[in-house]
């Protein structure tokens, strides 16, 4: 038996909005939008996370370098003893956490990344590293602290990692400021269509707005027509481009795990981030229906 | 007794300096019926675009139910409108709704319970003797059908007063009697009727009044009664 009255989102509408020209691309160009600007977010997001996470590690991290001995004195264990002159006055200072030699071995792998396995020579001077960490609330001079190591071991230098943390930062920051400027682009490039989609609508079916009009349907009950269309187009939309987005910073934070692993910091998205992710289907539908709503509702106000 | 319509020196102008109306008065009574006639151009259907609020005239004012239309705020518009039935030459039914969609859809834009809309509907299209053909589309339904439920449309809110333009410019002579037969019956419950027509035959075939329109002026007002 046929229902008396249709059902359902398609039928009930008065305004057929689901069967013109914008039903069958505007879910498809929200799609991409949503692609965009999720994935130029959790670029920005992660980035910014990870660049903050990388920073705090090194600002409480120094890494004190002992220079290898002459070539007379390479048998000998006088590297060791150096070591352990350092160590041990290190952890007599006050606001010193921890002192960690790095193990020779460590050294080793750690050049070979770069110079390549089995490249590395037993006779090669690998200076000798001790990672120091401070604590939070310490308050060393690291110029006096250099200077007693020094005086300690000659040769024997300090690295607070500033130098180059701070061009890192400063491209770190670019990067993310980058991100969140073509988010922004993305998400204003979708208000405008939506608004260009919303007057192309009013113009598809001005004959039939008029005639709701005539019969005395208030503008209100126009504009929402358009805006549950809108809403429905924008979050549908958005979860076909949030899966795809979702695909491709899974695989992209995999392969730079692997490739960067302990060279660079963890890039991956912590939870309020991938909350806000989550949720911009519905941050698309909602700015979807309310940028149609008053855009029919503006048009609709100048006309009788 | 007060009219529910009346026009006081209306004209309507285009910018190019056409006038379409010059100085059109006339009034309307509840349960009145009357035809308004002319040639092609005289400015009938501008008349009573008029009359259903979709153009201002240019000049003039028109009071409708008590109010002076060009002194109410537009959010009382729709109000207005709801209490105005309106037949177009082309039906004007909505292509993608059923015959039963289209006749509900004043009752739905008022927020009509559902049950009541269906039986209402129902009924009207029994009235029009489209029983058997409530869940077709206005394509599969000829001319003379697709007008009747464009008047099941008209009148399902129960207006005050039923305008109808040209309405039987797109079916036989049959088919025009019966159509008027309808508007008859509605207006002896009450509901005022205009009803715009260059059909003169058929207008001879009643006793209504007649405005005749003529290049824009409301020339005779024929009371084929008196």
């Amino acid at each position: 038996m046929k229902p008396l009255l249709s059902k359902g989102r398609k039928s009930s509408q008065e305004l057929p909005l689901q069967r013109d020209d914008n039903a069958r691309f505007m879910p498809w160009i929200m799609a991409v939008m949503v692609f965009l600007l999720a994935l130029s977010l959790a670029f920005a997001m992660a980035t910014h996370a990870a660049i903050k996470e990388w920073n705090a590690a090194l600002t409480t991290t120094v890494t004190i370098q002992i220079p290898a001995p002459s070539v007379a004195d390479a048998k000998s264990d006088i590297l060791e003893l150096r070591v352990q002159k350092i160590v041990e006055y290190l952890k007599s200072v006050n606001g010193i956490a921890s002192v960690n030699p790095v193990d020779p071995t460590e050294s080793v792998e750690l050049l070979s990344t770069w110079l390549g396995e089995g490249n590395i020579k037993k006779e090669l001077p690998i200076p000798r590293l001790i990672d120091v960490t401070m604590s939070d609330d310490a308050e060393l001079d690291l110029t006096e602290l250099e200077e007693k190591i020094a005086g300690l071991v000659p040769g024997a230098t300090l690295d607070d990692h500033k130098m180059w943390m701070d061009e890192v930062l400063a491209f770190g920051k670019r990067v993310v400021n980058a991100s969140f400027t073509v988010a922004g682009l993305v998400a204003f490039a979708t208000f405008i269509m939506v608004i260009f989609a919303t007057r192309s609508g009013l113009v598809t079916h001005h004959r039939t707005i008029e005639l709701l009009h005539i019969m005395g349907a208030r503008n209100g009950y126009i504009a929402g027509q358009f805006a549950r269309n809108a809403f429905w187009v924008g979050f549908f939309g958005g979860l076909v481009g949030l899966i795809c987005a979702a695909g491709l910073i899974y695989g992209l934070s995999q392969a730079f795990s692997d490739i960067a692993q302990g060279l660079l910091p963890d890039w991956h998205l912590r939870l309020r981030a991938l909350a806000f992710i989550a949720l911009l289907p519905l941050i698309a539908g909602t700015v979807a229906m309310l940028t149609a709503g008053s855009t029919v509702l503006s048009k609709l106000s100048r006309i009788l | 007794m007060e009219p529910i319509v009346s026009a006081h020196n209306i004209s309507l102008s285009f910018d190019q300096g056409h006038n379409v109306l010059r100085d059109v008065n006339f009034e309307l009574l509840p349960g009145s019926f009357h035809f308004l006639t002319g040639p092609s151009g005289a400015g009938k259907s501008s008349l009573l675009r008029m009359l259903y609020l979709s153009e201002k005239p240019t000049g003039g004012y028109i009071r409708m139910f008590g109010n002076r239309l060009d002194d109410m705020p537009k959010k009382n518009l729709p109000n207005v409108r709801r209490r105005i039935g309106v037949v177009f030459q082309d039906f004007r039914l909505l292509k993608h709704l059923s015959a039963l969609d289209n006749v509900a859809l004043p009752l739905r834009l008022v927020g009509g319970k559902k049950k009541q809309i269906i039986d209402h509907v129902r009924e009207l299209l029994s009235w029009v003797g489209l029983d058997d053909r409530m869940h077709a589309f206005p394509d599969s339904l000829s001319g003379g059908e697709q007008q009747r439920v464009a008047i099941a449309r008209a009148v399902v809110s129960k207006p005050l007063l039923l305008l109808a333009d040209e309405p039987t410019g797109n079916v036989d002579d049959k088919m025009a009697i019966r159509l008027m037969r309808l508007f008859e019956e509605l207006n002896k419950m009450g509901t005022a009727v205009l009803i715009a027509t260059h059909n003169e035959q058929l207008i001879s075939k009643f006793s209504h009044p007649v405005m005749c329109l003529d290049q824009g002026r409301l020339q005779t007002n024929r009371d084929k009664a008196a």
